[in-house]
Parts: structure tokens; sequence; C-alpha cells
């Protein structure tokens, strides 16, 4: 280590041991140790390490510690939901069997409640507006990032824009920024956060407010040893590095020019890029051609004129020691002088749009943003207000800045703040034209948002805690606020948007019976009261249909066709949601057949359901028949597989289905002898209530069952969709619901405690009952969405 | 009491709670609904045992002969990777057995549209023009504008025009439009179906109400 | 893995579609069916697991909605329980079905009937263009021609008009969904077996 130490500011030698320049009376050696452990800075190419962030939460407002709140509220919910995600993630992406099962509620039912979609498992989708989340409109904006589950406590505590689950690429550099200056706010003591009790947090706080900066030393940040260490040795670079308005908010000095490149640069450079990743090269270049295309981030490039500008002045530049302010310098930089040298007038037009000649209409709690409070603290309140702070950070300066006013002197005096190097992109983020200290009440001046919610905003996001906090040498600032009029614009778009957060929304008075809702307790009364009457008093004063269709005709002569003792394929393949209409439908038919023909059943399904199904059809509907499970019938159970099981059934019934549900050699019992495949049935009747089904049993058995009859009793919704395989003969018959019942019920001689009959008359008063509500209901709402529709267009 | 007064009971009460949900969602609707989905898996997951896997392959692979355990030690294979699905971290391993149940499935799907549907519907299509009555022929000729008009309507097929717009051909446009109108009177006669399978269950529950507290 | 799934479907697929053509491979064919067979109760088997794993899990941390969850893992897992010991042909088990799961889904459909009016209802003031009116229109006719009156028949409605437009109109464009559907399963199926398409997660 050499003797002697050189002054960041000034460029005076000094004797190692000095703690002050003597020249210019700054500090020369830093305030703080180098960090170490968990507070340790981050090196290039280090994952940062989480922070305890929560000691924000009680200067929060009062809004957002109700966001927080309720998003704390499900935040273990929801960080099960994303575990659960994650686990689904990884999952190879394929549709598969239990994909479909953990996600299907992706992409459907708007209104499908949360409980009906959690059923199969699925994560829930988000409620659009929960009564409680409506009555502030941030909370719904940003619900999401707020109560974006994570997988600690620490992130939980962390604001969600300061803890993004998975940062862009782009945006890693600066994340690690944010965490790296929020650790440091948080670092230093567990007396010191500010989630400690109110009355000590603000005094830790300001022991805590220098710590970033602390961070960015020289000499203390080990990210920034690899380049910083070398230069030192190598002269002059560091110091040409280190900014300018930077150096002045520790020592008050004068602004101290860039000096002109020496001839040991290269060296110095050379060294410094062995083991430094691109963009840090770049940071200790010499000419602004150093920046490399390759490795620096699109975002970095972008940045990178306006690094270059105060290097361009560089030649210009006096070597040192003057005080006055070069006519080229940016205003910003220029109104850090000390106060002393500091233009007595704005040098620009101020604008007027904040000024407080005309003050927006806002809240109480939205206006601390653009006070002279948060402006006029210190310089790196100064710096950073420029990046638009929300209302809940800038309310921290005033209880911070007074509970300085309470330290004792020495304790004020070690606040001051160690000489520090920013990263390049952290320069190239500062504004160059504008003028510092109005750029707190300039949200135009902060970066603009170009992702997520708030895109299109500027300064939204705030800077690191316990950066914008008060120093203890105020300076005079400036009132030049240079803002164009787009960014003014942006401005009162944002202090309009803070204003509506902050002011509570009333509840949406809605009805509490809405008029659908009315409609539709109406057509259940009506239609209730007309089906219980006819169904209870056992009314049967509406005929059977006489004319029986063509199709249900075919299928009673399918039946009839069957010779006496055939075996018969019985194909039980509905679901039990249907039950009393495929059990109308088919018990004319079926009591037809049986009686008639005495066949033996062979019942089978392919729905899981169906063999009990199958046993209450035979049980209750042909009770009468007396058949016996075993002798007149066999029952071979689910058949699994959909359309791969029926094809296999098709082609050998035998080996794919052996047994019957009592695990009995199915074939070999008296129902199925002398049958070894399916054309050796004499009819196939297929009871289904789905299009699917059906057509698996027409498609698959078409080749294999010879001269089978297929016969289909059908759910009226499916029937339509099979008459096109009537009309075209691969189905002999058809019976589909109701209708086609009555049909065969009227070949089966119309017998009057038939289900058909005892259902009929409600069948019919409901089908009326429908038609009448359709036509009347219907033309009201055509007439009503015809006048919505003319007062649309003529507004 | 006996057990089918029990369970007569538990379903009139599961009866009214599901219809309760007329009046809103609720409490009882959704411990319905849980009920049924618990009721219903549990009854689908013994049905899969005791009538596929236990008589299908465990029995066979237990006593059955040499050829029959070499010949079902793939499906037990397949099956223990369709289990590992269940885990999201090993659910990559059952991707074999799910390509075979996809595999065959597709195949077979395959010959039966192409058997059973394809085929026999065109040429069922052809056919009746062979009728000699006239009315017979109308209906022939509407069913066929309709099957052409219909499967133009799922024609997707466009060009760009001119000022940028995309749009469908000329002709194309024309049949799309009348092979709505074929698919709006489809519609429709499914929905009169679907309404009439719905009055069906609906007069089917009260029935069941009838019979559970005698009458009608 | 991916490669050996889609070599499984490829050739699975292939094998059980030339049985179709070629009788000598019917035996192989009828083999890879069975394996299919056994598969597909094994997923149902799956699928409930999956079902209990879930519902546990959100038991287990206490979400919201817990509640039912625990309802339907107790209904499950007693249902499966006797399920296996008693078979789920045993009378006990019919009962269950016919007391639990037949009565809430038919309750389920009947809730449908009262939607399916409300629907038609306010179809017209959301949508009012020639393909609605076809709709309701159609839908009202046939629902009236599938009634009846008290004092007997609506003629021609339930003779005439009702037959004609199932055995035409609709006929005619039920037809045409039906190939259309054949023809994308034909397509479908066809990118399954060749590998294009994998459903099963070989991507």
């Amino acid at each position: 280590m050499a003797d002697t130490i050189k002054c960041p500011v000034c460029g005076e030698i000094n004797p190692a041991d000095l703690e002050f320049c003597q020249n210019c009376q700054s500090r020369l050696q830093p305030l703080t140790g180098p960090l170490r452990g968990e507070n340790a800075p981050i090196s290039p190419g280090q994952a940062p390490t989480k922070k305890v962030t929560s000691e924000l939460e009680p200067i929060l407002p009062q809004w957002l510690r109700n966001a927080r709140q309720q998003a704390r509220r499900s935040a273990e919910e929801e960080a099960a939901r994303a575990e659960e995600k994650q686990k689904t993630k990884s999952v190879p992406s394929g549709p598969d069997l239990l994909a479909g099962l953990a996600s299907q509620s992706q992409e459907e039912e708007e209104d499908v409640p949360d409980w009906l979609a959690n059923i199969t498992g699925s994560p829930a989708k988000k409620k659009k507006a929960e009564a409680e989340d409506a009555q502030v409109k941030f909370v719904e904006l940003g619900r999401d990032e707020m109560a974006e589950p994570s997988p600690s406590d620490d992130e939980n505590a962390a604001p969600s824009w300061m803890t993004p689950q998975e940062p862009a690429p782009e945006r890693d550099e600066l994340s690690d920024w944010f965490k790296q200056a929020s650790a440091s706010a948080s670092s230093f003591d567990a007396s010191t956060s500010l989630g400690t009790a109110p009355e000590a947090a603000p005094v830790e706080s300001v022991s805590s407010e220098p710590e970033p900066f602390s961070n960015f030393d020289t000499s203390n940040s080990d990210w920034l040893k690899p380049e910083t260490a070398p230069l030192e040795e190598a002269s002059g670079i560091v110091h040409r590095e280190t900014p300018d308005w930077l150096k002045n908010l520790d020592t008050g000095a004068p602004v101290v020019p860039p000096q002109p490149p020496t001839s040991n640069e290269p060296p110095a450079q050379t060294q410094a890029q062995g083991d430094v990743p691109d963009w840090l090269k770049s940071f200790g270049a010499e000419t602004p051609s150093a920046p490399s295309a390759e490795g620096v981030p699109d975002w970095l490039n972008a940045a990178a004129p306006s690094r270059e500008e105060p290097q361009a002045v560089q030649p210009e530049a006096p070597s040192s020691g003057e005080t006055s302010v070069p006519s080229e310098m940016p205003d910003w930089l220029a109104s850090l002088k000390p106060a002393s040298s500091q233009p007595s007038e704005p040098s620009g037009p101020a604008t007027p749009a904040l000024t407080p000649e005309e003050p927006p209409a806002k809240t109480p709690s939205a206006s601390p943003v653009f006070t002279e409070d948060a402006m006029s603290s210190a310089d790196v309140d100064a710096i950073f207000s420029s990046m638009q702070m929300p209302d809940w950070l800038t309310s921290v300066a005033p209880s911070a800045q007074t509970s300085e006013e309470n330290l004792p002197p020495a304790a004020q005096s070690e606040e001051a703040i160690a000489p520090v190097e920013l990263p390049s992109w952290v320069q190239a983020m500062r504004p160059v034209e504008a003028a510092l200290p109005e750029s707190s009440s300039g949200a135009a001046d902060s970066e603009l948002e170009t992702r997520g919610p708030l895109a299109g905003l500027h300064g939204v996001l705030p800077s690191v805690p316990g950066v914008a906090t008060p120093s203890s040498k105020p300076k005079a600032h400036s009132i030049k606020l240079n803002a164009s009029e787009e960014q003014q614009a942006h401005a009162a778009l944002l202090e309009q948007i803070l204003a509506a957060e902050t002011s509570p929304v009333p509840m949406k008075a809605g009805s509490v019976v809405s008029s659908q809702r009315v409609l539709r307790w109406l057509i259940t009364v009506l239609l209730g009261i007309a089906l219980a009457g006819a169904t209870f008093v056992g009314t049967q004063i509406f005929p059977l249909p006489a004319d029986v269709p063509i199709e249900t005709s075919n299928a009673i002569a399918a039946v009839e066709a069957v010779p006496p003792d055939a075996p018969v394929l019985v194909v039980f393949d509905y679901e039990p949601s249907t039950v009393g209409e495929m059990e109308a439908s088919g018990a004319s038919l079926m009591d037809h057949l049986l009686l008639l023909k005495h066949p033996r059943l062979t019942l089978i399904s392919t729905s899981a359901t169906g063999s009990a199904l199958a046993e209450r059809f035979m049980s209750s509907v042909l009770v009468n028949r007396s058949y016996q499970r075993g002798v007149q019938y066999v029952d071979l159970g689910y058949l699994p597989g959909g359309l791969t099981g029926v094809y296999g059934f098709t082609q050998s019934p035998s080996l794919v289905m052996p047994y019957d549900v009592d695990q009995g050699a199915a074939w070999q019992m008296p129902p199925l002898q002398n049958v070894t495949r399916l054309s050796d049935f004499a009819a196939i009747i297929i009871m289904t209530d789905r299009l699917e089904s059906g057509r698996v049993w027409i498609e698959q058995s078409a080749l294999t069952r010879g001269n089978a009859s297929l016969i289909l009793i059908s759910s009226a919704q499916a029937g339509p969709m099979f008459l096109p395989y009537v009309d075209a003969g691969q189905v002999n018959g058809m019976v589909a619901g109701l209708n086609g019942a009555a049909g065969a019920e009227q070949a089966n001689g119309g017998q009057p405690d038939s289900v058909v009959r005892r259902y009929w008359d409600a069948y019919s008063l409901g089908l009326l009952f429908a038609v009448v509500m359709i036509l009347l209901g219907g033309l009201w709402n055509f007439a009503l969405g015809l006048r919505d529709r003319r007062a649309q267009e003529g507004s | 009491m006996s057990l089918d007064f029990i369970f007569g009971i538990i379903a009139f009460l599961l009866t009214l709670m599901v219809f309760s949900y007329l009046i809103g969602d609720n409490l009882f609707f959704r411990i319905a609904i849980y009920i049924f989905v618990g009721v219903a898996a549990g009854y689908v997951a013994a049905v899969a045992f005791r009538q596929v896997i236990l008589p299908d392959l465990l029995t066979p692979l237990v006593y059955g002969s040499s050829t029959e355990k070499i010949t079902l030690a793939v499906p037990l294979l397949l099956s223990g990777f369709l289990l590992m699905k269940i885990i999201p971290s090993t659910s990559r391993i059952g991707a074999p057995a799910m390509a075979v149940l996809a595999g065959v499935g597709a195949a077979v799907a395959v010959g039966g549209a192409v058997t059973g549907t394809l085929f026999p519907q065109i040429g069922a299509t052809v056919d009746a023009f062979a009728s000699p009555a006239a009315f017979q022929f109308v209906n022939a000729v509407i069913v066929l504008v309709g099957v052409v008009f219909t499967l133009i309507y799922f024609h997707f097929g466009a060009r760009t025009a001119s000022d940028g717009s995309v749009r469908r051909f000329g002709l194309i446009e024309i049949g799309a439009f009348v092979g709505s109108i074929f698919i709006a009177i489809t519609l429709g006669t499914l929905f009169a179906g679907v309404y009439s399978a719905a009055l069906t269950a609906f007069i089917e529950r009260l029935h069941f109400f009838g019979t559970f507290f005698g009458l009608g | 893995m991916r490669a050996i799934a889609v070599v499984l479907a490829v050739a699975t697929g292939l094998l059980v579609l030339i049985g179709y053509f070629i009788p000598t491979l019917a035996p192989i064919q009828s083999m890879i069916l069975n394996w299919a067979i056994i598969l597909s109760g094994a997923a149902a088997l799956v699928g409930v697991f999956n079902l209990i794993w879930v519902h546990w899990g959100k038991i287990s941390r206490r979400e919201k909605g817990s509640l039912y969850s625990a309802i339907l893992l107790i209904c499950l897992i007693a249902t499966l329980i006797f399920g296996m010991l008693l078979g789920p042909d045993d009378s006990n088990m019919r009962l269950l079905v016919n007391s639990i799961i037949v009565p809430v889904e038919a309750t389920l459909m009947a809730l449908l009937a009262v939607t399916l009016v409300y629907a038609s209802i306010r179809l017209l003031r959301r949508r009012a263009n020639l393909m609605s009116v076809v709709f309701l229109a159609t839908a009202l006719l046939l629902l009236i021609a599938s009634a009846t009156l008290p004092f007997g028949e609506i003629g021609p409605l339930n003779n005439f008009v009702r037959p004609w437009f199932q055995h035409a109109w609709a006929l005619g464009g039920a037809r045409g969904i039906l190939i259309g559907v054949a023809l994308g399963t034909l397509m479908t199926g066809l990118r399954v077996l060749f590998g294009a398409d994998r459903p099963y997660g070989g991507k």
C-alpha cells in the first residue's frame, strides 16, 4: 500500500493516515469498512441474495399497507399455487393426461367459480374483482405483482417491485443493484430496520441511509474492486470515472472537471479488463469507444451516449482547482455546486406545470412527491428525487430528517458520505439536461417504464430505500423545471393516478337482485309449477303423438325381426345425468323385445357407471320380465379404453372381456352360449346419450357385426346427429328421446302406467312453456337490443 | 330404519342441495358437488381396479401361464410408467405409456372414420338420388346442398385483398353463407333436443320427489 | 425417453392400422389392443390418484376451500375402500350410485332446462343476426312440433314439418358436420401416426 493517498476530489497527494484532504477537506478514508458476510456487496456474476425489506412496511401509506395485507393474506395460498404451477411447468409440455388435469382451467370458463375450478385440482384463476379488492383501484391493478407468491418470507416482505420473481435478463443488473441497495438499507442492524418501532426507526434510518453509497465506494465494493483497485494505483483514471456530482455530495467542494488522459492509462485499462465483464470494462475505459457492442446489453448501449457527454467536454475542462462551473457542464451538475457558486437564478425558463402557483388537486398523501421537503433535503435526495419516488417513500424523508436533527453533532458528522463510484449505467440514468433539484417534481425526468402495468409512466419505480433521505448538508436548489409538454402531461397523469389510488373508490351500489336473476327465478318458478302440477296430480290429458317417427318404426321392426331366444348385445353408454330420459326412451322398446322374443341379453358399458345403470334398468324398468343375471342375461361390466376398447371388443369379444362383473367366465354362461364373435349376436342395441359414444360403436362395428341389427336408443340431445347414420342404413332403427319413446309406446300398446305416459303431460307442458317464454322474451329482448344498438349508433 | 330409506333421504337432500343453485351459488350446492365428485371418483377407481386391473393384469400375472406373464409384462411396465405421472418430477417417464395409448387410439380412430363414416356417409348422400319419388329427390338435393355447403363453411382458406384485408374467395364466401344456414338449422334441432333431454331430467327429479313423498 | 415414446406411438399405431387390412397381423393387433385397454384402466386410476394428491395438498396447506377438499377426499376414500372390498357390483355400491351420483347428475341436467330457456330469451338481445334468427326459429318450431296439445296433435307440425326438418334440412347439416369430423379425425390421426403430432409429450 502506498504511503500517500490521492484525494478523489481535487487530486491532491495526502499522507495515507490523513482522514481529510489537506487541500479540499474531502474525506479520504471511507466511513465504513468492507462489508462482509451477509452484507457483503455483490460481485459481478454473483447471484444476489434475498434481503429482508419488510422494515419498509410501517412507513407505507395506508392504502398500500391495506393492499399488502390483502396480498399477504393470500400469500401462502398463492405461493402454493406458484409452487404447483412450477411443478406443472416442470412436466413436459405435451398435453398429456395429468397436464390436462392440472391446467385444464387455464383457458376456459370465466364464469366458473374458483371452488368449482379447483375441484380438479387445477389452480383457480384470480377473481376479477372481489368486493374488498374493489375498494382501491391500485389493488386491482397491482395485485398480481404485490401478491406474487414468493418462496421465502424475505421476498414476501419486500415490495413486489423490488423482488421480481423472474427478472428478465436485461433487468438483472438493475434488479441486482436494487437488491444490493435494499440490502444495505437493512443490513446494519436489526434495530435499524424500518419495520421496528416507529420511535426507533427514524434514528436508525439516518445511519443506514448513506449505506448504498458506501456500497459503491471503490474501496468497499467488491464488485467494483477488480476495476477500481488497479485503476487507483494507475493514477487518475478512477477519479475521472468517479462522477463529479457524487464527489460533491460528500465534501461540498467545487466541481472538478475530469482530467485529461494520462500516459499510464492503457496499462491500467488492460489490467482492469482482465477479469471484468464487458460492461464494466467500458466503465473504466478511457475513450467513448470502449463499450463493446457484443458484450453489452442493448439497454446499456442505448445508455452509452448520455454517459459520453461528460467525456466530450474533457479536453476543454480546466485541470483542477477551479470553482466555477464550466460552461459545458449540464445544468443538473451545476446545480450540485455549493451554494456559494450556485447561480442565483435559474438558467432556463421554469416550466409551470407543477409549480406552486398551479398545484394540481391531489390528496395529502399524494402531495409529498412534488413538495419542497422532498427536494431540499440533501444532495443524495436531490439526485435520486429525479426518479419520482412514490408517496410512501417520500414520506420517509421527513421522519428521517427529524430524527437526524435529534442526533448529536458527532453522529451527524459521521453521516458524511464517502465518495463513490457509480457504474456507468447508473450514470447514464442520471438526467443530463434538466436541472436536477427540480427533478423531483419533474416526473418526465425519471425512467420511462416500458413494460408491465406501469408501461408509459415516468418514474413510478421508487428509488432505493435509504437513498432518498436527507443528508446533513442541505444545498440550495434551483427551482427550474425543465420539462417538456409531454413530460408535464405524464407527470399530471401520474398525479391523477396517484390521487385516484389514494382516494377510496365508492363501492358499486349494484342492485341487490339483478334483472337477470329475477328473470331466471321467474323461469324457474313458472316451469317448476307447471311441471310439478302435471307430475304430482298425475294428469294424462295430453295425448301421445299418433304418428310414429320413421326411425322408430324401423327400430320396432328390427326388434321384431330378432329371432326368439337369440343373443342380443345391449350397450349401456349413458351417464347418470340422463338416466330418466334413457330409461323412459328404452323402456318401451326393450320391454317390447323381451316380451316378444325372450332374448338372451349381454350387457356391457364403456362408462364406469354404466354397469350400475344397467343393473338399475334391469331391476326397475324391466322388472316385470324377471330377468336373472347369469341366467337370462350376463353383465360384462366396464369396457375401458374408449374407441380402442370398443374396437378390441368388436374384433374378439371373448378375449377382451373374458369375465362378467362377478369375475365368472362369461362366455361359458347360458346367455352367451354359441357366441364367440360380434356377428353371432342377433342384434346390437346401443343406449347412448352422446354422439361420440354412439359413433364409436357404429364405426368400429361396421366391419365385424355382420348381419346383426344395430339399433340405437338415444337421448334427444344426440338423436339429430345419429339421423345421417339411420338414413345411410348403418343403423337399422332409432328411438330418440321421449318423442321416439312415445312412438314405441304406441307400438307397444300404450300402457297407461308406462314411463312415457307418466312423463308426457309434464313434458308437453314444459315444451309449450319454453316456446312461449322464448317467443315473448326473445321478442322483448330483440326490441331492447334494437334500442340499445340505435342508442349506441346515435351516440 | 332401512338402508334404502337412509339412502333415499340422502338422495332427496342432495337433489334439493343441487336445485338450490337456482337461487344462486351457495354452500349447500358446493357441498353436494364435492360429495358427488368424491363418490364418483372413488367409484371409478374401484371399477377400474376391480374390473380391469385385477382381472386383466394382476390375476393373469399371478395365476396365468408363462406366455401370459411375458405378454402382460409390457402393460405392467407401462402401467408403472403411467403411475409415475402422478409425481411431477417423474412424470416424463409416463410418456411411453401415453404414446402407446395415443398411437393405438389414432390408428383406431383413422380406421373407424374411414370405414364407418366417410365412405358410408358420402355414399349415402349420392345414393339418395336413386329414389324415383320427387319428394325424395328434393330431399336428396337439400341434403347434398347441406353437406357441401356445410363443409365449405369450415373451409378457412383466404387470400389477402388489395386493401390488405384478408378475405375468403367470393364463391367460398357465398357457399359458407349457405352452409351457415344449414348449420344454424342443425344446431337449432340439437338445441331442441338438449332442452328436451334436460326437461325430461327435470320431470324425472320431480317424479322422484313425488315418489318420496307419496305424491302422484 | 422422447424418442422411445415416438417410436412406440408410431409402431403400435401402424401395427394396429395395418391389422385392419392384413388379417395375419390380427394376433399382434389384438395383443396391442389388450395392452392399450389395460393402460386405459391404469390411466383412470392415475387420474383418481392425481385428484387425491391435489386435494391432499390443498388440505395440508390449509388453502382456501380446503374444507371442500376434505369432504371430497373423505367421500372418495370411503367409496374407494368399500368399492375395493365389496366390489362395484355389490348391491350396496349400486345403492350408493343410485342415491348420490344419479341424483346429483340428474339434477344438474335438470338445471340446464332453466338455463337454456334463459339463454334463448337473451340471445336476440346479444346477437340479432340471421344465423341467430334461423337457429331460434328452428328450435321453436321443433319444440312446438314435439309437443301435443290437450285436444290433440298440432297436425302438420307434428306429422310433416318436424320430420321434414329433421330428415332433410338438419340431416344435411349434420352429415356435413359428421364428414368434417371424420376428415379432421383422419388428419389428426395420421399426423400422430407419422409422428408429426405428439400429444403424449414427445416434443
